[in-house]
């Protein structure tokens, strides 16, 4: 008996033990904030998405006159809910919309996002409890998201303006560093912040990642535990209750209805991953197929039903806690690294600004920044002459493809997802013809910080408007010997 | 995809950054927020399982934690579509004093115009108003006493000058059977089913009559 009460506390402890460990490793490691700056823009957005539909019946769902209206929402209120909407007039009803929208978009973007986690999440759940009757499952989501995000205040740890702001200031400080500072592998002057573009691990963004992944699993559990009360799931009928749905499709899918087992697979399917999800969706073998079916699940309740199109994506932009951040960096980068060299002018002022900006919106390094003006152009690219570099920025990808001047910027901003953008509205018809004309007259007119006295500077067809400046400050290391080798290949091979 | 989609095992910290934190926490921080954890976890299990059909302990637990979902707009259910149901629909009669004819509202319209969670918000608003007149007809025996169809009553008053009276009434758009709909098609004359056809909506269920303010 002394025998059999002995093992069962030893195995009690170390059980408890185990656990111990294995709750501290689940909580308490550093993890990638990547995924968790992702599902940051996408609740930003989706918040100020919703704050702006609901502005276009503003007084209707938050003015004192509302369908349900300020007192009856007041006197139905339990004594720890609360809302910020009951302290706006109607007379500041407007100004105050325009002004949470505004703070919803820095939200989004991650600017002073630890104070602006805080602020959206009060926004909406103030939004929430101030118009309980046009609520839905969309806002509980978006609600539980700026919830851990405002809590752990991680949100803005990774593709936030804060820490784009942050390298940005620090490269141009590094721009202007006098005496200047060049960098270490002979590729002249030195553009980029020593801020690692990547972001580091940190428990914090774990917490938060954790907790959305928990909540998760709840919400399919608990969606799909219920469903099993439901006969049409059991009997294959509740994707047909759903598509023919008349208030709710946005198509008419009725068609349908002379497939029966095609609907009653669908529905077997739709339950089988709620049920599995909180399973399947820990080891990473099945993750991929779990989210696969995540993602093909709440898009075709959003093209089935457009109402609850914001709902998927809410619950898709979730569902990125359980993505690696390696693996969602490499959606947006090449596969070899850097993808780009930029041949840009070292000693004009302006070209290592744009550098500085450009550099620091790249945390991956897409980008290799090269100063012309310390290099033998001819190693990176046959093609080029020192003569052509100086008159546009040049860019040659690991293809050996090469484009110049806005052309080159157009190639930069298909790279960085910053400028995706820009990259799209660059390809707009008659966009480029301007902006190749814009681009050579900047050019043509940059200062530079010598005064240009040499064959290679001497190029230019016009004077600059400015005074060519000597700053003075030491030159920068010569390396375009030909005999000399290529620091470009040096820096690969020490890489 | 494969393993690049997992989460990259969490490292040993010394990589943390310094701006987030420590890459280790000391032990009483680990306590501190395992405990915040340990009740926060607790509460979200307690309001799933709290809503019906549950269990007096159920209930009874999830009922320990309302300050907390009421602080944090947290407790929700998230019980989603159990039988995807017919949908209803509000439809409010206008009585005008100045002998203009009857005006009605349908909630939500047919078409709203602008992006469709703007009809969402109000497919919202008649179910809540449907929930509520249920509420109200278990509570007092009365559906007209429901304070949400009083509320949305104001409003139209409010909107309509000159309206003595509003009259709420619910009635549920279903789902077609798919024998129906299959005998339909079959049908030559007829080319699609017609989701809005008049014999999906039962028959208007009275909520209550209400006057307008000074009318």
């Amino acid at each position: 008996m002394r025998r059999l009460l002995g093992d069962a506390v030893l195995h009690t402890t170390r059980v408890w033990h185990d656990l111990k460990s294995g709750l501290d490793g689940f909580f308490f490691a550093p993890a990638d904030p990547t995924a968790l700056g992702l599902i940051r823009i996408i609740t930003g957005l989706l918040a100020f998405w919703s704050l702006f539909v609901l502005g276009l019946d503003l007084e209707a769902y938050l003015g004192r006159g509302s369908w349900a209206s300020a007192d009856l929402v007041w006197h139905a209120q339990r004594p720890l809910q609360w809302s910020i909407w009951f302290l706006v007039p109607d007379a500041l009803l407007r100004p105050a919309w325009v002004a949470c929208l505004g703070v919803l978009a820095l939200f989004a973007a991650g600017a002073f996002s630890r104070v602006t986690a805080v602020l959206a999440w009060v926004i909406i759940v103030s939004t929430v409890r101030r118009s309980p009757a046009s609520v839905f499952g969309f806002d509980q989501v978006l609600s539980m998201l700026l919830f851990y995000l405002a809590v752990t205040g991680a949100s803005g740890q990774s593709v936030s303006f804060d820490r784009f702001w942050k390298r940005w200031r620090q490269a141009r400080a590094i721009t202007l560093a006098r005496p200047p500072r060049y960098r270490p592998d002979g590729l002249g002057r030195q553009v980029e912040p020593t801020i690692p573009g990547k972001p580091r691990p940190s428990i914090s963004a774990n917490l938060t990642i954790r907790l959305i992944q928990l909540h998760l699993a709840l919400i399919y559990a608990t969606a799909g535990l219920a469903k099993l009360q439901g006969v049409s799931w059991w009997n294959g009928e509740a994707t047909w209750r759903i598509i023919a749905a008349g208030e709710f499709v946005g198509f008419n899918l009725t068609a349908l209805a002379r497939w029966p087992n095609l609907l009653a697979a669908l529905t077997h399917l739709s339950l089988a991953l709620e049920l599995l999800y909180p399973v399947l969706i820990w080891p990473w073998r099945t993750r991929p197929f779990v989210l696969l079916g995540v993602v093909a699940l709440h898009a075709g309740i959003g093209i089935v039903n457009p109402g609850l199109a914001e709902f998927g994506v809410a619950m898709l932009g979730a569902n990125l806690a359980f993505v690696s951040g390696r693996y969602l960096r490499s959606l947006a980068t090449a596969s070899e690294q850097p993808a780009l060299r930029v041949l840009f002018d070292g000693a004009c002022p302006r070209c290592r600004g744009w550098m500085a900006l450009l550099a620091a919106s790249d945390p991956d390094q897409i980008l290799e920044p090269v100063d012309l003006t310390a290099v033998d152009v001819r190693k990176i690219h046959p093609t080029l002459t020192p003569e052509a570099c100086m008159e546009a920025m040049h860019v040659v990808d690991t293809q050996g493809r090469v484009a110049s001047g806005f052309d080159a910027f157009r190639t930069i901003a298909g790279w960085l997802p910053l400028y995706w953008p820009f990259a799209a509205f660059g390809h707009v018809p008659g966009v480029a013809v301007v902006g190749r004309i814009g681009y050579n007259r900047i050019a043509a007119s940059r200062p530079r910080d010598v005064a240009c006295n040499d064959d290679v500077c001497g190029i230019h067809s016009r004077p600059s408007p400015k005074p060519l400046r000597d700053r003075g400050g030491p030159h920068p290391p010569k390396s375009t010997s030909s005999t000399q080798e290529d620091p470009l290949r040096r820096r690969a091979a020490d890489d | 995809m494969g393993r690049g989609l997992a989460r990259t095992k969490p490292s040993d910290g010394r990589g943390a950054d310094p701006a987030a934190g420590s890459g280790v926490w000391p032990a009483w921080q680990k306590r501190l927020v395992g405990a915040a954890l340990a009740f926060h976890l607790a509460a979200l299990f307690a309001g799933a399982i709290g809503s019906e059909p549950s269990s007096p302990l159920e209930q009874r637990l999830a009922r320990f934690f309302t300050p907390y979902f009421d602080l944090a707009d947290l407790g929700y259910s998230y019980r989603f579509y159990v039988e995807p149901p017919a949908t209803p629909i509000a439809i409010a009669t206008l009585h005008f004093e100045d002998g203009r004819p009857e005006q009605k509202i349908r909630i939500p319209e047919r078409v709203v115009a602008g992006p469709p969670l703007r009809r969402q918000r109000q497919l919202a608003l008649a179910h809540a108003l449907l929930l509520d007149a249920q509420d109200a007809r278990t509570t007092t025996g009365r559906s007209s006493q429901s304070r949400l169809a009083r509320s949305f009553a104001d409003r139209l008053c409010r909107l309509y000058p000159g309206c003595g009276q509003v009259t709420w009434q619910i009635t549920l758009h279903q789902i077609p059977d798919r024998g129906d709909v299959i005998e339909a098609l079959d049908t030559p004359s007829v080319g699609r089913f017609d989701l809005f056809d008049e014999s999906l909506f039962t028959t208007p269920e009275w909520v209550g009559d209400f006057p307008c303010a000074g009318s």
